[in-house]
């Protein structure tokens, strides 16, 4: 009796958190992985290091703002 | 213009947001994955990353320099900068192209910011859970919410009615626009731009804990080898030209936008680092981000026919397939609702930067203040926005603007801009400018690259999406213009849109032209 009980809910668990259409045929090849770690990589430590790059770089005075062109219209 | 407060940028971190919030939109986490899908997975990444270090990269900062350069001689505008690099009276003109391009593009976009927000309450109220595996349910609300079925359908709209976000969403945009540079755009990104990243992030480590997303990652990701062999599928043409329109409109390069932001930028700052900064942050949403999420999702949950033929379109896979795949995941409604909400960041950060580049023409040319251009932008968007909304039927005016300027005139002024910088400025002189101030030392060969490079792609992509568009006998954009009375009323009402611009660059010129007169300033 206990073992149907279980097998229903098994299903019901399955049935819920299962996606409905699974396909074998594109598991992630090699070729796919590659592709994959080497785009998001290269993005991903791309963008990483053009933050640390700015990090490093950025100081009070490189604030950006336009107060250079003022003495000109002023003129 | 002495009169005339300034505007500036904050912090460096707050311009290269704002810029990466310019170029990230709906097409870097819908278009790009049904693209990638689309052709051959893998395969596809090769002519993209080509198309980023020949076309994106060296264009964005073709923008940047003509930015700073005009910026440093006192002009915000396009019209102003363009004259300021080429002393011809044709160029301010071609600058009215950079004022109708991010104008005409807001007129529809805000309406497809509003269509996320909208998606994005639905999602979260429950009211978008139209049951799993019927399509035609999801069909039928984007078509009622849109109202694609007859021309002013939306304005009776009762139920369903994206009327409330559209003034959301314009209250918004024009309040942080309203606010000024450093004060409402810069202010806005600062959070938006991380909380998009962070929304975007919960999403993909949903989507990766779902049983069996590895077949998912499968068909984005492997270089699948359906036409022969993966060289043989490197060798289709139509994919490179994808991969550089791709890279082209994700970087947001050609829309008079960056140009603007950057005008605003020191003169000795850098620029040679932000810009790639910025690009890689935009790199880094649609691939890292865009590339995890949607196709591995929607192919577990839908399989592979569906999606393929969903990719083709951002609408159709974002507004119809997308709700679907939510409802069939587990906790899919709070997944669909940061989904659609980084996706209404995403635009929002987008229109807000259409925006200003015109606000810059108003305040500079017609020494205009803030209110009073944002009142004269406010009443002449939301006549084209209003227009757009009107002819809703199966979105044939969206489509047309779309087409007409978030297209056709972009490859029009991003070959004009690198014809500037590499023909005009010069590359001498263009590098010295990239160079001055930079944190990065950008290799020479770049400004060949700039110089020939570029201007050949540029134009060898639009000559053959050119012949593509004149050949294709079922939407040919040249016979709609004469055979469908609301195509041809809508290209009519982007000409009068140009023609106000060119009026106002007329006037502008005169001014500027005056002052220089008078010995008041260097212009």
């Amino acid at each position: 009796m206990t073992w149907p009980v279980l097998q229903l809910l098994a299903q019901a668990v399955e049935a819920a958190t299962a996606p409905a259409t699974q396909t074998s045929e594109y598991h992630l090849t090699l070729g796919g992985w590659v592709v994959m770690v080497f785009s998001v990589g290269f993005v991903t430590g791309l963008l990483g290091w053009c933050i640390w790059r700015v990090m490093r770089e950025s100081t009070p005075e490189k604030v950006h703002s336009q107060i250079d062109v003022e003495p000109i219209d002023k003129a | 213009m002495a009169e005339q407060s300034r505007q500036n940028w904050g912090t460096r971190i707050g311009v290269i947001l704002a810029v990466t919030g310019s170029a990230v939109g709906l097409g870097n986490f819908l278009r790009f994955p049904g693209l990638a899908a689309k052709y051959e997975g893998g395969a596809f990444m090769i002519p993209y990353f080509i198309a980023f270090f020949l076309l994106g990269l060296p264009l964005a900062w073709v923008e940047w320099s003509l930015g700073r350069y005009g910026g440093a001689r006192g002009f915000n505008s396009a019209p102003g900068i363009y004259r300021a690099v080429w002393k011809s009276r044709l160029s301010p003109y071609v600058g009215a192209l950079a004022m109708l391009v991010p104008v005409g593009i807001y007129m529809f976009y805000v309406l497809i910011e509003a269509w996320c927000l909208g998606y994005a309450w639905y999602m979260a109220t429950g009211q978008l859970n139209l049951g799993q595996g019927d399509k035609t349910a999801y069909i039928s609300f984007f078509s009622s919410f849109v109202g694609d079925a007859e021309n002013g359908s939306i304005l009776s709209a009762t139920e369903h009615s994206p009327l409330v976000f559209i003034a959301i969403c314009v209250f918004v945009n024009f309040f942080l626009i309203y606010r000024g540079l450093n004060k409402g755009i810069e202010w806005f990104c600062s959070w938006a731009m991380p909380a998009l990243v962070v929304c975007a992030l919960i999403v993909l480590v949903r989507v990766l804990t779902l049983p069996g997303i590895e077949s998912g990652l499968g068909f984005m990701w492997n270089p699948r080898t359906s036409s022969g062999s993966f060289w043989k599928s490197l060798a289709n043409g139509e994919m490179w030209l994808a991969a550089a329109g791709q890279i082209f409109f994700s970087l947001s390069v050609g829309f008079g936008i960056i140009v603007n932001y950057a005008s605003y930028v020191k003169r000795d700052a850098d620029i040679a680092l932000s810009g790639l900064t910025s690009a890689a942050g935009n790199e880094f949403c649609e691939v890292g981000l865009g590339g995890m999420i949607v196709i591995p999702a929607a192919f577990l949950f839908l399989g592979a026919t569906t999606v393929m033929q969903a990719s083709d379109s951002s609408f159709n896979l974002g507004f119809m397939t997308l709700p679907m795949v939510f409802a069939s995941m587990p906790l899919g409604q709070y997944v669909g609702t940061l989904f659609f909400f980084l996706l209404f960041l995403a635009a929002l950060t987008s229109s807000l930067s259409m925006l200003q580049p015109a606000i810059a023409l108003l305040e500079e040319g017609l020494s205009l203040n803030r209110r009073a251009s944002v009142a004269v932008l406010g009443f002449i968007t939301f006549i084209g926005s209003g227009f757009v909304l009107y002819f809703s039927k199966s979105l044939v005016a969206l489509d047309t603007f779309d087409f007409w300027v978030g297209t056709f005139c972009i490859y029009i002024l991003a070959t004009f801009q690198v014809l500037l910088f590499g023909w005009v400025l010069g590359i001498e002189r263009g590098y010295a400018e990239i160079s001055h101030g930079a944190e990065i030392r950008i290799p020479y060969w770049f400004m060949y690259i700039i110089k020939y490079v570029s201007p050949v792609y540029l134009l060898a992509i639009f000559v053959i999406w050119l012949y593509q568009q004149i050949t294709e006998a079922k939407a040919n954009r040249f016979t709609a213009i004469y055979s469908d009375p609301v195509v041809l009323l809508s290209v009519c009402f982007l000409l009068a849109v140009f023609g106000l611009f060119a009026l106002l660059v007329s006037q502008s010129v005169r001014r500027w032209t005056s002052a220089a007169s008078e010995g008041g300033n260097s212009r």
